[in-house]
């Protein structure tokens, strides 16, 4: 790689983003593939074992459940999916709280930076977003195969960092 | 028969909203990496005045969200410490009729309680096809019994009774509350070696082969109670199952001093059967589980058991980690301050 490209990736990456002291907050997320009580707790013991985890409530008959994190922790989203998956299960949607210390102008493909990993909007309109925003996650560990396939062709990672999220609103 | 019909037809009726926990068969599914847990079972039917008896304990762990693994041990009172004197003539039919030939061991002879051997159990989900409520799955499995018991009929079981491994697959749909399960496997038998000399002059090595066999079995499991969970995981949940069982197996080969001798008994021949085996089962805390299932043949009949034959079973999932859930469910969600979309 040529160093002006080097630099170049640089400088997008500091225009294209914004850091701020903030964090996820809670999650809400659907589990497919369940319809019985034990299964349930199996899940929700699956997720409580990351350290990053304050409760969980999970909702049987709806089989979803809400998560809230611990303050200040570093939340891994991919942690989160993987749990359940753990469990023997698949998730049906992600959509994660994120509290904002500050207005984020989003735009398409816009990218945002947080806890080193790239947060990359997909199919949004301009918006200035503050206090507390629902991220939906998009990704085959995060929805269910029909709803995947819908967005499969939207996703080009243009994100600079080590994981790249695609998110939507 | 037509009873099993009607059961059939009013679980598939019930297509409302199972469980996949089956009380004899395993699911597809596996247990959540991680988790250890335990199973105890207890196997009991009546041979005329003796209760025959098999105890095991198992403990399954989930190593990956795939892969899980079991080991059993067991012992029971089926069998005496030495095959029959006369193995190749012996009858002692489990049809439940009283019959006695000139070469029958007498039935219901007290055994003492014997421990059998270790087995093992492996099992691998290939396939996943998870939906809200929902799921269609697909493992395969393999299973390796080191058991040693002077087990004297041509049919295998390598819980407690034969040696051998065995290599199948599991296919199991689940649509929200009604499960239905098919295994098939093969059976490989091995066999049982004594060298007998206590009643036999001149004193004999005795081999007996055991058939190797086609495994199957059809499970249908329906959540009976409740039918609208309650928002808590102490609520008690009953299933109720019906699955049928039974082999296809092959004769066995017995050779005495390395010569292969000519049977005369049907316990070593080859044969098949088909159970039914209707059964319930109480779910405690979403944790733990405790089962029971009364089998009786619909299609000829197993020399290796006799009927009805009594299941119990009791099954907890260990979570390694200290964590207490939260029993209390349906909160109201948190309402975001602010909520693009």
């Amino acid at each position: 790689m040529k160093p002006y490209r080097i630099i170049l990736g640089i400088l997008l990456t500091v225009l294209l983003t914004y850091t701020a002291q903030a964090q996820f907050i809670s999650a809400e997320l659907g589990v497919d593939g369940l319809t019985c009580s034990a299964c349930t707790r199996s899940v929700e013991m699956s997720i409580r074992k990351l350290d990053f985890v304050k409760d969980v409530q999970m909702d049987l008959d709806n089989t979803k459940g809400i998560i809230t994190f611990k303050d200040g922790a570093n939340v891994d989203i991919e942690k989160l999916a993987k749990a359940v998956i753990n469990a023997g299960f698949s998730v049906r949607y992600l959509n994660a709280t994120f509290k904002s210390d500050g207005v984020i102008k989003i735009s398409d493909n816009f990218c945002f930076a947080y806890g080193g990993s790239s947060y990359q909007f997909v199919k949004v309109s301009p918006t200035d977003l503050q206090n507390q925003i629902v991220f939906k996650f998009i990704g085959k560990e995060f929805l269910n195969g029909k709803e995947f396939k819908k967005w499969k062709d939207n996703l080009k990672a243009q994100c600079q960092g080590k994981s790249t999220y695609f998110v939507t609103l | 028969m037509k009873y099993y019909v009607i059961i059939l037809a009013s679980l598939l009726y019930f297509n409302s909203t199972a469980q996949e926990l089956f009380p004899l068969a395993e699911p597809a599914s596996s247990v959540p990496k991680g988790v250890l847990g335990f199973r105890g079972m207890g196997q009991f039917y009546q041979e005329f005045s003796q209760t025959r008896k098999m105890f095991a304990i198992r403990a399954l762990y989930g190593v990956t969200s795939k892969l899980s693994v079991e080991v059993t041990a067991s012992g029971s009172n089926h069998h005496d410490t030495l095959l029959p004197n006369n193995l190749l003539y012996h009858t002692h039919t489990a049809s439940g009729m009283n019959v006695y030939s000139a070469n029958a061991v007498p039935l219901g002879l007290p055994f003492p309680f014997l421990f059998a051997g270790f087995n093992f159990y492996a099992k691998y989900r290939i396939f996943s096809h998870d939906d809200e409520k929902s799921h269609f799955r697909i493992a395969l499995f393999a299973d390796y019994s080191t058991v040693k018991a002077a087990h004297d009929e041509a049919e295998p079981e390598l819980l407690d009774d034969s040696p051998g491994y065995e290599v199948g697959f599991i296919a199991t749909k689940l649509v929200d509350r009604l499960a239905i399960s098919l295994t098939t496997g093969y059976i490989n038998s091995s066999y049982f070696s004594e060298y007998q000399w206590q009643y036999i002059w001149p004193a004999q090595t005795t081999i007996l082969q055991y058939g190797n066999a086609l495994d199957y079995s059809l499970s249908i499991g329906y959540r009976f109670f409740p039918n609208k969970y309650s928002g808590d995981y102490s609520q008690n949940n009953f299933n109720i199952y019906m699955e049928f069982t039974g082999k296809w197996y092959g004769g066995a080969t017995v050779s005495v001093n390395d010569v292969v001798a000519s049977i005369h008994t049907p316990l070593l021949e080859e044969g098949y059967y088909i159970d039914a085996n209707p059964g319930i089962q109480w779910i405690i805390n979403s944790n733990s589980r405790v089962d029971l299932s009364v089998g009786y043949h619909i299609l000829n009949k197993s020399y290796d058991h006799f009927y009805p034959i009594y299941n119990l079973g009791f099954q907890s999932y260990l979570f390694l980690k200290k964590m207490k859930p939260n029993y209390k469910l349906h909160t109201p969600m948190p309402a975001p301050e602010q909520q693009a979309n």
